[in-house]
Protein backbone atom coordinates (compact mmCIF):
# COMPACT_ATOMS: atom_id res chain seq x y z
CA UNK A 1 0.00 0.00 0.00
CA UNK A 2 1.58 3.18 -1.02
CA UNK A 3 -0.03 6.54 1.19
CA UNK A 4 1.32 9.35 2.53
CA UNK A 5 4.87 11.01 1.64
CA UNK A 6 7.55 9.82 -0.04
CA UNK A 7 10.71 11.31 -1.11
CA UNK A 8 13.14 10.38 -4.64
CA UNK A 9 15.42 7.92 -4.04
CA UNK A 10 18.67 9.68 -4.88
CA UNK A 11 22.41 8.21 -4.68
CA UNK A 12 23.21 11.38 -1.97
CA UNK A 13 20.43 9.99 0.01
CA UNK A 14 20.56 5.96 -0.23
CA UNK A 15 23.36 5.95 2.48
CA UNK A 16 21.80 8.12 5.30
CA UNK A 17 18.14 6.37 3.81
CA UNK A 18 19.51 3.18 5.59
CA UNK A 19 20.38 4.35 8.78
CA UNK A 20 17.50 7.38 9.59
CA UNK A 21 15.21 6.72 12.38
CA UNK A 22 12.92 9.58 10.75
CA UNK A 23 9.34 8.44 8.73
CA UNK A 24 9.42 7.37 5.23
CA UNK A 25 6.46 6.25 4.12
CA UNK A 26 8.06 5.24 0.45
CA UNK A 27 10.32 5.65 -2.31
CA UNK A 28 10.35 6.79 -5.96
CA UNK A 29 12.70 5.69 -7.93
CA UNK A 30 14.14 7.09 -11.82
CA UNK A 31 13.13 3.91 -13.61
CA UNK A 32 16.12 4.24 -16.21
CA UNK A 33 18.32 4.19 -12.73
CA UNK A 34 17.89 0.67 -11.99
CA UNK A 35 15.97 -1.33 -15.06
CA UNK A 36 17.64 -3.91 -16.33
CA UNK A 37 20.83 -3.19 -14.74
CA UNK A 38 22.80 -6.01 -12.51
CA UNK A 39 25.06 -5.06 -9.98
CA UNK A 40 25.49 -2.48 -7.21
CA UNK A 41 21.46 -0.90 -8.89
CA UNK A 42 20.33 -4.25 -8.19
CA UNK A 43 21.75 -4.44 -5.15
CA UNK A 44 20.87 -1.20 -3.73
CA UNK A 45 17.49 -2.28 -5.22
CA UNK A 46 17.03 -4.99 -3.56
CA UNK A 47 17.98 -3.23 0.08
CA UNK A 48 15.49 -0.42 -0.42
CA UNK A 49 12.78 -2.93 -1.73
CA UNK A 50 12.88 -4.89 1.67
CA UNK A 51 12.25 -1.50 3.59
CA UNK A 52 10.04 0.66 1.84
CA UNK A 53 7.39 0.43 -1.10
CA UNK A 54 9.03 1.45 -4.15
CA UNK A 55 7.23 3.40 -7.33
CA UNK A 56 9.08 4.02 -10.25
CA UNK A 57 9.09 6.65 -12.58
CA UNK A 58 10.69 6.93 -15.82
CA UNK A 59 12.11 9.60 -18.07
CA UNK A 60 12.06 7.16 -21.21
CA UNK A 61 8.63 5.52 -21.92
CA UNK A 62 8.34 8.81 -25.05
CA UNK A 63 4.86 8.32 -25.03
CA UNK A 64 4.23 11.09 -27.39
CA UNK A 65 6.79 9.65 -29.76
CA UNK A 66 7.07 5.79 -29.27
CA UNK A 67 9.12 3.69 -26.38
CA UNK A 68 13.03 3.48 -27.70
CA UNK A 69 14.21 -0.34 -28.94
CA UNK A 70 14.50 -2.43 -25.80
CA UNK A 71 12.87 -0.38 -23.51
CA UNK A 72 9.22 -1.87 -23.15
CA UNK A 73 10.53 -5.22 -22.39
CA UNK A 74 13.36 -4.26 -19.97
CA UNK A 75 10.72 -2.11 -18.39
CA UNK A 76 7.84 -4.60 -18.18
CA UNK A 77 10.76 -7.12 -16.72
CA UNK A 78 11.61 -4.34 -13.71
CA UNK A 79 7.82 -3.52 -12.94
CA UNK A 80 7.70 -7.64 -12.54
CA UNK A 81 10.31 -7.56 -9.84
CA UNK A 82 9.76 -4.83 -7.88
CA UNK A 83 6.02 -5.28 -7.90
CA UNK A 84 4.73 -1.47 -7.59
CA UNK A 85 0.74 -1.13 -7.41
CA UNK A 86 1.45 1.83 -10.11
CA UNK A 87 4.53 3.11 -12.12
CA UNK A 88 4.87 6.57 -13.82
CA UNK A 89 5.98 8.40 -16.53
CA UNK A 90 5.77 12.11 -18.28
CA UNK A 91 3.10 13.25 -21.05
CA UNK A 92 6.19 14.34 -23.63
CA UNK A 93 8.49 12.55 -26.15
CA UNK A 94 12.30 12.12 -24.88
CA UNK A 95 13.57 10.25 -27.96
CA UNK A 96 13.08 9.66 -31.62
CA UNK A 97 13.96 6.45 -33.20
CA UNK A 98 17.44 5.82 -32.34
CA UNK A 99 18.28 9.54 -30.75
CA UNK A 100 17.81 10.38 -26.98
CA UNK A 101 17.86 13.43 -25.20
CA UNK A 102 17.24 12.40 -21.70
CA UNK A 103 14.81 15.69 -21.71
CA UNK A 104 11.06 15.70 -21.09
CA UNK A 105 9.87 17.24 -24.62
CA UNK A 106 6.85 19.04 -25.31
CA UNK A 107 3.93 17.80 -27.75
CA UNK A 108 1.69 19.57 -30.00
CA UNK A 109 -1.79 19.34 -28.48
CA UNK A 110 -4.04 17.92 -30.46
CA UNK A 111 -6.18 14.69 -31.36
CA UNK A 112 -3.48 12.75 -33.43
CA UNK A 113 -0.83 13.38 -30.79
CA UNK A 114 -3.96 12.04 -27.66
CA UNK A 115 -4.71 9.22 -30.04
CA UNK A 116 -0.50 8.23 -30.19
CA UNK A 117 -0.09 8.54 -26.60
CA UNK A 118 -2.99 6.65 -25.72
CA UNK A 119 -1.88 3.68 -27.92
CA UNK A 120 1.39 3.77 -26.05
CA UNK A 121 0.02 4.16 -22.53
CA UNK A 122 -2.35 1.01 -24.12
CA UNK A 123 0.45 -1.11 -24.65
CA UNK A 124 2.76 -0.11 -21.48
CA UNK A 125 -0.05 -1.14 -19.23
CA UNK A 126 -1.33 -4.30 -21.28
CA UNK A 127 2.71 -5.40 -20.91
CA UNK A 128 3.20 -4.21 -17.50
CA UNK A 129 -0.20 -5.37 -16.10
CA UNK A 130 -0.05 -2.10 -14.07
CA UNK A 131 -1.70 1.08 -14.20
CA UNK A 132 0.71 4.24 -15.52
CA UNK A 133 0.72 7.56 -14.57
CA UNK A 134 1.85 10.37 -16.63
CA UNK A 135 3.41 13.42 -15.33
CA UNK A 136 2.41 17.17 -16.62
CA UNK A 137 5.36 18.53 -17.55
CA UNK A 138 7.20 21.74 -17.65
CA UNK A 139 6.96 23.67 -20.98
CA UNK A 140 9.12 26.88 -21.74
CA UNK A 141 7.60 27.49 -24.72
CA UNK A 142 4.09 26.68 -26.66
CA UNK A 143 5.15 24.72 -29.71
CA UNK A 144 3.22 25.17 -32.84
CA UNK A 145 0.42 23.58 -33.61
CA UNK A 146 -1.25 22.95 -30.64
CA UNK A 147 -5.33 22.83 -31.21
CA UNK A 148 -5.98 23.00 -27.30
CA UNK A 149 -4.13 24.47 -24.22
CA UNK A 150 -2.78 22.23 -21.40
CA UNK A 151 -5.54 21.36 -19.34
CA UNK A 152 -8.37 20.92 -22.13
CA UNK A 153 -5.02 18.29 -23.44
CA UNK A 154 -4.38 16.36 -20.57
CA UNK A 155 -8.54 15.88 -19.90
CA UNK A 156 -8.23 14.54 -23.29
CA UNK A 157 -5.25 12.21 -22.56
CA UNK A 158 -6.39 10.48 -19.25
CA UNK A 159 -10.07 10.08 -21.03
CA UNK A 160 -8.50 8.41 -23.89
CA UNK A 161 -5.40 6.33 -22.42
CA UNK A 162 -6.92 5.59 -19.54
CA UNK A 163 -3.98 6.46 -17.73
CA UNK A 164 -3.94 8.56 -14.09
CA UNK A 165 -2.39 11.65 -13.38
CA UNK A 166 0.97 12.48 -11.71
CA UNK A 167 0.03 16.04 -10.92
CA UNK A 168 2.91 17.87 -10.44
CA UNK A 169 2.37 21.14 -8.50
CA UNK A 170 5.52 22.71 -9.50
CA UNK A 171 5.68 21.91 -12.89
CA UNK A 172 1.96 23.48 -13.00
CA UNK A 173 3.20 27.14 -11.34
CA UNK A 174 6.44 26.68 -13.81
CA UNK A 175 3.90 26.96 -16.48
CA UNK A 176 1.38 29.19 -15.01
CA UNK A 177 4.14 31.69 -14.41
CA UNK A 178 6.08 31.31 -17.80
CA UNK A 179 2.94 31.13 -19.99
CA UNK A 180 1.08 34.42 -18.54
CA UNK A 181 -1.33 32.26 -16.44
CA UNK A 182 -3.43 32.33 -13.16
CA UNK A 183 -1.72 28.99 -11.52
CA UNK A 184 -5.35 28.61 -9.02
CA UNK A 185 -7.25 28.90 -12.87
CA UNK A 186 -4.87 26.36 -14.18
CA UNK A 187 -5.44 24.17 -11.46
CA UNK A 188 -9.12 24.80 -11.63
CA UNK A 189 -9.16 23.42 -15.22
CA UNK A 190 -7.01 20.24 -14.76
CA UNK A 191 -8.50 17.29 -14.44
CA UNK A 192 -7.67 16.58 -10.82
CA UNK A 193 -10.30 13.53 -10.78
CA UNK A 194 -7.93 11.57 -12.28
CA UNK A 195 -5.34 12.73 -9.79
CA UNK A 196 -3.75 9.98 -8.30
CA UNK A 197 0.05 10.96 -7.21
CA UNK A 198 1.35 14.32 -6.33
CA UNK A 199 4.90 15.74 -6.77
CA UNK A 200 6.04 18.47 -5.10
CA UNK A 201 9.53 20.65 -6.07
CA UNK A 202 11.50 23.63 -6.30
CA UNK A 203 12.14 25.33 -9.79
CA UNK A 204 15.08 28.00 -10.34
CA UNK A 205 15.03 31.25 -12.12
CA UNK A 206 16.86 31.41 -15.28
CA UNK A 207 16.91 34.55 -18.18
CA UNK A 208 13.28 36.01 -16.66
CA UNK A 209 11.92 31.84 -16.86
CA UNK A 210 11.29 29.56 -13.78
CA UNK A 211 13.12 26.21 -14.67
CA UNK A 212 12.27 22.56 -13.48
CA UNK A 213 15.74 21.70 -11.83
CA UNK A 214 14.24 20.23 -8.78
CA UNK A 215 17.47 22.55 -7.36
CA UNK A 216 15.27 24.60 -4.54
CA UNK A 217 13.04 23.92 -1.16
CA UNK A 218 9.48 23.88 -2.79
CA UNK A 219 8.24 27.06 -2.95
CA UNK A 220 5.45 29.16 -0.72
CA UNK A 221 2.81 29.36 -4.19
CA UNK A 222 3.77 25.71 -4.65
CA UNK A 223 2.79 24.65 -0.96
CA UNK A 224 -0.36 26.94 -1.53
CA UNK A 225 -1.39 24.90 -4.70
CA UNK A 226 -1.20 21.95 -2.69
CA UNK A 227 -3.39 22.70 0.34
CA UNK A 228 -5.35 23.65 -2.71
CA UNK A 229 -5.17 20.36 -4.01
CA UNK A 230 -5.90 18.01 -0.96
CA UNK A 231 -8.83 19.99 -0.33
CA UNK A 232 -10.28 19.03 -3.74
CA UNK A 233 -8.61 15.31 -3.98
CA UNK A 234 -8.17 14.28 -0.09
CA UNK A 235 -4.54 12.70 1.15
CA UNK A 236 -3.30 11.76 -2.49
CA UNK A 237 0.38 10.23 -2.10
CA UNK A 238 3.03 12.60 -2.22
CA UNK A 239 6.01 12.89 -3.35
CA UNK A 240 8.66 15.41 -2.02
CA UNK A 241 11.18 15.59 -5.24
CA UNK A 242 15.23 16.95 -5.37
CA UNK A 243 17.52 16.44 -8.00
CA UNK A 244 19.96 18.97 -8.06
CA UNK A 245 22.08 20.60 -5.19
CA UNK A 246 20.36 18.02 -3.13
CA UNK A 247 20.51 19.02 0.65
CA UNK A 248 20.73 16.74 3.82
CA UNK A 249 18.17 14.26 3.78
CA UNK A 250 17.04 16.08 6.76
CA UNK A 251 16.26 18.58 5.09
CA UNK A 252 14.17 16.65 2.90
CA UNK A 253 12.17 14.85 4.97
CA UNK A 254 11.84 18.27 7.22
CA UNK A 255 9.81 18.99 3.74
CA UNK A 256 8.09 15.63 4.06
CA UNK A 257 6.97 16.27 7.39
CA UNK A 258 5.67 19.60 6.43
CA UNK A 259 3.53 18.06 3.85
CA UNK A 260 2.44 15.45 6.11
CA UNK A 261 0.98 17.87 8.12
CA UNK A 262 -1.04 19.54 5.39
CA UNK A 263 -1.85 15.73 3.77
CA UNK A 264 -3.20 14.84 7.62
CA UNK A 265 -5.06 18.05 7.49
CA UNK A 266 -7.64 16.87 4.19
CA UNK A 267 -7.74 13.12 5.43
CA UNK B 1 -2.67 23.02 -42.03
CA UNK B 2 -1.44 21.47 -39.04
CA UNK B 3 1.57 19.58 -39.32
CA UNK B 4 1.24 15.77 -38.74
CA UNK B 5 2.64 14.37 -35.12
CA UNK B 6 5.76 13.06 -37.03
CA UNK B 7 6.44 16.28 -39.03
CA UNK B 8 6.40 17.67 -35.54
CA UNK B 9 9.18 15.31 -34.09
CA UNK B 10 11.29 15.13 -36.99
CA UNK B 11 11.51 19.07 -37.16
CA UNK B 12 12.15 19.49 -33.41
CA UNK B 13 14.38 16.26 -33.09
CA UNK B 14 16.57 18.10 -35.93
CA UNK B 15 16.71 21.44 -33.76
CA UNK B 16 17.48 19.23 -30.60
CA UNK B 17 20.84 18.09 -32.66
CA UNK B 18 21.82 21.68 -33.82
CA UNK B 19 20.65 20.30 -37.95
CA UNK B 20 17.85 23.32 -37.85
CA UNK B 21 17.74 26.87 -36.23
CA UNK B 22 14.49 27.43 -34.29
CA UNK B 23 13.01 29.79 -37.34
CA UNK B 24 13.91 27.10 -40.06
CA UNK B 25 11.77 24.65 -37.64
CA UNK B 26 9.04 27.61 -37.56
CA UNK B 27 8.98 27.82 -41.25
CA UNK B 28 7.90 24.37 -42.11
CA UNK B 29 5.51 24.08 -38.22
CA UNK B 30 4.58 27.25 -38.09
CA UNK B 31 4.96 29.93 -35.32
CA UNK B 32 5.39 29.18 -31.86
CA UNK B 33 3.03 31.34 -29.48
CA UNK B 34 5.78 31.92 -27.44
CA UNK B 35 7.84 33.30 -29.85
CA UNK B 36 11.07 31.92 -31.96
CA UNK B 37 13.41 32.74 -29.05
CA UNK B 38 11.72 30.52 -26.76
CA UNK B 39 11.18 27.76 -28.87
CA UNK B 40 15.03 27.73 -29.83
CA UNK B 41 15.54 27.34 -25.60
CA UNK B 42 14.84 23.60 -25.82
CA UNK B 43 18.32 23.11 -27.41
CA UNK B 44 19.93 24.70 -25.04
CA UNK B 45 18.69 23.02 -22.68
CA UNK B 46 19.25 19.58 -24.35
CA UNK B 47 22.42 20.01 -24.80
CA UNK B 48 23.25 21.77 -21.31
CA UNK B 49 21.70 18.31 -19.81
CA UNK B 50 23.94 16.47 -22.21
CA UNK B 51 27.26 18.16 -21.51
CA UNK B 52 26.77 18.04 -18.19
CA UNK B 53 25.82 13.97 -17.91
CA UNK B 54 29.09 13.86 -19.68
CA UNK B 55 31.04 16.29 -17.44
CA UNK B 56 29.79 14.72 -14.44
CA UNK B 57 30.91 11.24 -15.71
CA UNK B 58 34.22 12.47 -16.71
CA UNK B 59 35.21 15.06 -14.32
CA UNK B 60 38.78 13.89 -13.55
CA UNK B 61 39.20 14.25 -17.66
CA UNK B 62 37.61 17.57 -17.63
CA UNK B 63 40.31 18.88 -14.83
CA UNK B 64 43.41 17.20 -16.16
CA UNK B 65 42.94 18.55 -19.30
CA UNK B 66 44.68 21.65 -20.56
CA UNK B 67 42.87 24.73 -20.46
CA UNK B 68 40.98 25.51 -23.47
CA UNK B 69 41.21 21.50 -24.61
CA UNK B 70 38.08 19.60 -23.05
CA UNK B 71 35.06 21.52 -23.67
CA UNK B 72 35.62 21.61 -27.65
CA UNK B 73 36.52 17.69 -27.54
CA UNK B 74 33.26 16.58 -25.55
CA UNK B 75 31.49 18.52 -28.11
CA UNK B 76 32.71 16.69 -31.01
CA UNK B 77 32.25 13.61 -28.87
CA UNK B 78 28.65 14.33 -28.55
CA UNK B 79 28.50 14.97 -32.11
CA UNK B 80 30.29 11.90 -33.49
CA UNK B 81 28.40 9.47 -30.74
CA UNK B 82 25.14 11.33 -29.93
CA UNK B 83 23.13 9.56 -27.17
CA UNK B 84 21.16 6.61 -28.86
CA UNK B 85 20.33 4.51 -25.95
CA UNK B 86 17.98 5.46 -23.16
CA UNK B 87 19.79 4.18 -19.91
CA UNK B 88 21.88 7.95 -19.44
CA UNK B 89 25.15 6.40 -18.52
CA UNK B 90 25.69 4.49 -22.15
CA UNK B 91 26.10 8.08 -23.55
CA UNK B 92 29.72 7.72 -21.75
CA UNK B 93 30.23 4.68 -23.30
CA UNK B 94 32.43 5.24 -26.44
CA UNK B 95 34.32 8.69 -24.77
CA UNK B 96 37.70 6.40 -24.11
CA UNK B 97 37.81 5.18 -27.54
CA UNK B 98 36.95 8.83 -28.63
CA UNK B 99 39.67 10.26 -26.39
CA UNK B 100 42.64 7.60 -27.86
CA UNK B 101 41.47 8.06 -31.54
CA UNK B 102 41.88 11.84 -31.43
CA UNK B 103 45.24 11.04 -29.60
CA UNK B 104 44.20 12.51 -26.60
CA UNK B 105 47.22 12.48 -24.11
CA UNK B 106 48.17 8.97 -22.18
CA UNK B 107 46.36 10.79 -18.69
CA UNK B 108 43.47 11.81 -19.82
CA UNK B 109 42.88 8.33 -22.09
CA UNK B 110 43.91 6.51 -18.99
CA UNK B 111 41.26 8.66 -16.55
CA UNK B 112 38.67 8.13 -18.67
CA UNK B 113 39.21 4.20 -19.34
CA UNK B 114 39.31 4.32 -15.35
CA UNK B 115 35.89 6.14 -15.10
CA UNK B 116 33.96 3.72 -17.73
CA UNK B 117 35.59 0.81 -16.15
CA UNK B 118 34.60 1.48 -12.59
CA UNK B 119 31.29 1.61 -13.93
CA UNK B 120 30.87 -1.23 -16.23
CA UNK B 121 32.55 -3.18 -12.80
CA UNK B 122 29.85 -1.38 -10.44
CA UNK B 123 27.20 -2.49 -12.93
CA UNK B 124 28.71 -6.03 -14.51
CA UNK B 125 27.28 -9.35 -12.65
CA UNK B 126 29.59 -10.01 -9.61
CA UNK B 127 30.79 -13.41 -11.05
CA UNK B 128 31.71 -11.68 -14.04
CA UNK B 129 33.09 -8.72 -12.53
CA UNK B 130 36.15 -8.64 -11.96
CA UNK B 131 38.96 -6.46 -14.12
CA UNK B 132 42.25 -6.05 -13.88
CA UNK B 133 43.98 -2.67 -15.44
CA UNK B 134 47.54 -1.18 -16.10
CA UNK B 135 48.01 2.23 -16.22
CA UNK B 136 50.90 4.82 -16.39
CA UNK B 137 49.67 7.54 -14.16
CA UNK B 138 48.03 7.33 -10.95
CA UNK B 139 44.64 7.51 -11.85
CA UNK B 140 42.38 6.52 -9.29
CA UNK B 141 44.32 8.72 -6.64
CA UNK B 142 43.90 11.67 -9.02
CA UNK B 143 40.13 10.61 -9.62
CA UNK B 144 39.01 10.53 -5.82
CA UNK B 145 40.74 14.13 -5.51
CA UNK B 146 38.48 15.57 -7.81
CA UNK B 147 35.26 13.40 -6.89
CA UNK B 148 35.29 13.44 -3.24
CA UNK B 149 37.52 16.64 -2.21
CA UNK B 150 36.87 18.91 -4.91
CA UNK B 151 40.12 18.66 -6.63
CA UNK B 152 40.00 21.82 -9.57
CA UNK B 153 43.41 21.44 -11.13
CA UNK B 154 46.44 19.67 -12.21
CA UNK B 155 46.92 16.07 -13.34
CA UNK B 156 47.73 12.88 -12.24
CA UNK B 157 51.12 11.89 -11.14
CA UNK B 158 53.34 9.69 -13.41
CA UNK B 159 53.20 6.60 -11.76
CA UNK B 160 52.79 3.08 -12.90
CA UNK B 161 50.08 0.91 -11.15
CA UNK B 162 48.02 -2.58 -11.84
CA UNK B 163 44.57 -2.64 -10.26
CA UNK B 164 42.34 -5.36 -9.74
CA UNK B 165 38.46 -4.01 -9.80
CA UNK B 166 35.77 -5.97 -8.44
CA UNK B 167 32.37 -5.56 -7.16
CA UNK B 168 32.36 -6.41 -3.79
CA UNK B 169 30.13 -9.46 -3.45
CA UNK B 170 29.65 -8.66 0.45
CA UNK B 171 28.02 -5.18 0.25
CA UNK B 172 28.07 -4.19 -3.74
CA UNK B 173 30.64 -1.83 -3.29
CA UNK B 174 34.04 -1.17 -5.95
CA UNK B 175 36.68 -2.81 -4.66
CA UNK B 176 40.30 -2.13 -5.91
CA UNK B 177 44.00 -3.69 -4.80
CA UNK B 178 47.20 -3.62 -6.39
CA UNK B 179 47.29 -7.46 -6.96
CA UNK B 180 50.32 -9.68 -6.56
CA UNK B 181 51.81 -11.62 -9.14
CA UNK B 182 49.89 -14.77 -7.06
CA UNK B 183 46.35 -12.98 -7.03
CA UNK B 184 46.73 -12.50 -10.37
CA UNK B 185 47.55 -15.96 -11.28
CA UNK B 186 44.50 -17.31 -8.49
CA UNK B 187 41.97 -15.18 -10.60
CA UNK B 188 43.39 -16.39 -13.90
CA UNK B 189 43.33 -20.08 -12.70
CA UNK B 190 39.75 -19.81 -11.50
CA UNK B 191 38.57 -17.72 -14.33
CA UNK B 192 39.99 -19.93 -17.13
CA UNK B 193 38.68 -23.10 -15.06
CA UNK B 194 42.58 -24.86 -14.91
CA UNK B 195 45.80 -24.89 -14.20
CA UNK B 196 48.69 -24.75 -17.14
CA UNK B 197 52.18 -24.64 -17.48
CA UNK B 198 52.79 -21.21 -18.55
CA UNK B 199 51.60 -19.27 -15.47
CA UNK B 200 54.30 -18.55 -13.10
CA UNK B 201 55.43 -21.30 -10.83
CA UNK B 202 54.03 -20.04 -7.45
CA UNK B 203 53.49 -22.45 -4.08
CA UNK B 204 50.06 -23.82 -3.93
CA UNK B 205 49.72 -22.40 -0.86
CA UNK B 206 50.24 -19.02 -1.75
CA UNK B 207 47.78 -19.11 -4.31
CA UNK B 208 45.41 -20.71 -1.61
CA UNK B 209 46.34 -17.95 0.75
CA UNK B 210 45.52 -15.06 -1.84
CA UNK B 211 42.35 -17.17 -2.42
CA UNK B 212 41.56 -16.01 1.01
CA UNK B 213 42.38 -12.98 0.83
CA UNK B 214 40.66 -11.98 -2.10
CA UNK B 215 37.31 -13.97 -0.63
CA UNK B 216 37.79 -11.69 2.45
CA UNK B 217 37.64 -8.89 0.25
CA UNK B 218 34.53 -9.84 -1.11
CA UNK B 219 36.24 -10.38 -4.62
CA UNK B 220 36.07 -14.07 -5.17
CA UNK B 221 32.70 -15.96 -3.84
CA UNK B 222 33.47 -18.02 -0.35
CA UNK B 223 34.07 -21.58 -2.56
CA UNK B 224 36.67 -20.54 -4.61
CA UNK B 225 39.41 -22.06 -2.32
CA UNK B 226 37.86 -25.19 -2.68
CA UNK B 227 37.89 -24.70 -6.58
CA UNK B 228 40.92 -23.81 -6.14
CA UNK B 229 42.30 -26.49 -4.45
CA UNK B 230 41.10 -28.85 -6.72
CA UNK B 231 42.65 -26.96 -9.78
CA UNK B 232 46.34 -26.23 -8.61
CA UNK B 233 48.56 -29.40 -8.91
Amino acid sequence: MVRGVGIGLRRELMEPLLTTSRRVDWLELITENFAGLTGKPAVMLERFRSRWPLIPHGVGLSVGSAPPRGYLETLTGFIAKVDPPWFSDHLCFSSLGDRTWFDLLPLPRHDETVARVAAHVKTAQDATGRPLLLENITTYAEVPGSEYDEAAFLRRVVASSGAGLLLDLNNLYVNAVNHGLQPEALLEAFPVEHVRQLHLAGFSKDRGLLLDTHSTPVAKPVWQLYERTLKRCGPVPTLIEWDQHIPSLDAVLDEADTARALMDRFA
Amino acid sequence: MTPTLDTFLAEFGAMLDGRRTAREVESVLGPSPSGTARLGLYATLVKRQQTGAIDEFYAAVRVAAPAGYYEPLRNAYLEAYPPSHWAPARAAEHFPVFLEARKSSIELVELADFAWTRHLVLHAEATDALVVRHYTHAVKRFSNEVERDGRTRGRPEKDAETWLMGRSLLDGNLVMVEPSVAALVTVEVLHSGGWSDELPAIPRGVLLKEAERLIELGLLPPTSRAVLERLVP
